[in-house]
């Protein structure tokens, strides 16, 4: 499987606050990349990196082996990135239309056309909420309208900051099971930050632990999920 | 002694109260996008107002044409949202950028404010000698077409300024809520971020809304230099307090609201101390021997008195009221009768 996006020796931060160090990643193709790590190691601090949300102090990204480590989000996301916020990841003061029409930004308006109707026929709740204001959206609702958003765009790299964080157990499952389909349907690459470790542990291909802002584990997510010592010492998982 | 004021004072309030509309609104846009204070604003108006002289002096005094309602307003916009885009990216982008605060942008504006101040002054006085007081007043003066209402004649940028808010705040309004590229200026506003990430060239609607705001404020500016019989860059002193007023009154959290809190604080400062004027002089100084003075003067108090009434019982400003809880609790009561 090739390499989708890759991390080399980076450290970034917010302005002078130095967050994560040294860090090497790496997403193949197709595959659900886990990070997790205790609260403030830096998991979200690496997506937002990625997507080039802070200051890079040193290191670079590439993205399809394109060094992509100067390029404003803007630019990274029309290459193919999709970011997706624990919180903020939809416009709460727009309408749901309107929320898709954003997410339509600068494409052709028949392909905005087609791809709005694709993307209602994977989530049809949609279709009934079109005028409605985002915010009376529930929170399980909201992530899958974030993650219509995403698709839209049809990226090839999708990045998920705690996508279950705040939801009830019935949303939290439709979530994780609309990601995976992203992954199983769609063959979409993955990289999925969340604090429940066991329940991304179980459906990940590959995962990174990450601790102090360094990464302390890397390597298949099951066998990260076995060792008892990771486990009971940075991500709260017993037996 | 009538309380209410007479048409032609009543009508020349509301134009002033849609240009300090106008000027509210770009000021709570500017603030909304980039989070800046603009104190430059109202001179930034200025330059509408020096664009119409000139236009009248050099170019429409002879043909006393009904055009310049139109383009003076269009060219002072244009000039004003020029310099407004020329400031944002020259000097306040650059200072955000290396991690200036609110507060040091805010200086920074005040401080553009002065130079601005002092350019348009030295403008106004390198015309040739003969011109400037054409320019200043007499040209303006004798230029205006009166316009007949209810009997009345009276100025005609009393009924064109308010029209022209309504039109300009309509069609912002639909570029907002119409194009692509409003929606993706309300969503920067939302969350910038995330507006990125959706592939906005958030800094690009940044510079637009730079530029809409000084296009606001040129065009009011334009049409003000009928009220102000003339220009005295100085009075932008004097009218940038009004403005933040209005869109404190507002909540600076809605466009829209800005515009609101605008029309009513330049009411206020105009018709409300008008009417206050004349009833202290027609009940308080006969009955209680107050001295007999004039409050029309003091009209900033009204302005600045409203900020604080607003405030106290809706500390978001009008913006931030629950409209429709408040509407249904009417509803209710009068269910109830």
């Amino acid at each position: 499987m090739s390499v989708v996006v890759k991390a080399e020796k980076v450290n970034a931060g917010y302005g002078r606050f130095h967050i994560i160090f040294d860090v090497d990643v790496e997403a193949r193709r197709g595959e659900i990349l886990v990070i997790v790590g205790p609260n403030g190691s830096g998991k979200s601090t690496l997506l937002k990196t990625i997507f080039g949300l802070t200051r890079i102090y040193s290191g670079r990204i590439l993205f399809e082996e394109r060094d992509i480590t100067r390029e404003p989000p803007h630019v990274r996301a029309k290459l193919g990135i999709a970011y997706l916020p624990q919180t903020g990841n939809i416009f709460t003061e727009l309408s749901v239309k309107e929320n898709l029409k954003m997410a339509c930004y600068g494409l052709e308006a028949s392909v905005a056309e087609e791809r709005v109707r694709e993307v209602l026929e994977f989530f049809p709740f949609l279709w009934y909420k079109l005028s409605s204001k985002a915010k009376t959206l529930s929170g399980g609702q909201r992530q899958l309208l974030a993650m219509a958003m995403a698709l839209i765009r049809r990226p090839k790299l999708l990045m998920f900051d705690e996508p279950t964080a705040g939801l009830a157990p019935k949303a939290a499952k439709e979530v994780v099971e609309k990601i995976l389909w992203l992954r199983e349907e769609l063959g979409k690459t993955i990289i999925w930050v969340e604090q429940n470790a066991r329940l991304a542990l179980e459906k990940g291909d590959n995962a990174i632990l990450m601790v102090s802002g360094r990464v302390a584990y890397r390597g298949p997510a099951r066998e990260l999920l076995a060792d008892r010592e990771l486990g009971r010492k940075y991500l709260g998982v017993k037996g | 002694m009538a309380i209410l004021p007479g048409i032609t004072y009543t009508l020349s309030s509301l134009a002033y109260a849609a240009a300090i509309g106008l000027l509210s609104m770009g000021l709570t846009l500017t603030y909304l996008t980039t989070r800046i204070p603009n104190f430059a604003h109202a001179t930034i108006g200025m330059i509408g107002s020096i664009v119409m002289l000139l236009l009248i002096d050099r170019v429409f005094y002879g043909s006393q044409s009904w055009l310049i309602y139109l383009l003076g307003p269009l060219a002072g916009g244009v000039a004003a949202a020029a310099f407004s885009v020329l400031m944002y990216r020259a000097i306040l982008k650059p200072l955000a950028d290396r991690g200036n605060s609110i507060i040091g942008l805010m200086i920074a504006t005040l401080a553009v404010d002065i130079i601005l101040l002092n350019i348009l002054t030295l403008i106004l006085n390198v015309v040739p000698g003969e011109n400037i007081p054409k320019l200043i007043g007499a040209n303006i003066i004798g230029f205006q077409p009166k316009i007949r209402v209810a009997g009345v004649v009276v100025d005609s940028y009393t009924i064109i300024l308010p029209v022209a808010a309504l039109v300009l705040a309509t069609v912002f309004h639909l570029f907002l809520t119409r194009t692509s590229f409003g929606v993706a200026m309300r969503a920067t506003i939302e969350n910038p971020d995330l507006a990125s990430a959706m592939g906005v060239n958030v800094n690009l609607v940044y510079m637009v809304s730079w530029a809409f705001s000084g296009f606001l404020a040129g065009a009011a500016g334009a049409l003000m230099a009928f009220a102000f019989k003339g220009v005295d860059p100085a009075v932008s002193a004097l009218v940038i307090v009004t403005v933040f007023a209005g869109s404190i009154v507002g909540g600076l959290t809605s466009i829209y609201w800005g515009l609101i809190g605008g029309v009513l604080v330049g009411l206020a400062e105009k018709l409300g101390t008008t009417i206050i004027n004349n009833m202290y002089r027609a009940f308080l100084v006969p009955s209680l021997g107050l001295p007999n003075i004039s409050l029309v003067n003091y009209e900033k108090v009204m302005s600045l008195g409203l900020v604080i009434i607003v405030l106290l019982y809706a500390p978001q400003g009008l913006a931030g009221v629950d409209w429709e809880s408040i509407l249904r609790r009417i509803k209710r009561a009068r269910g109830g009768e």
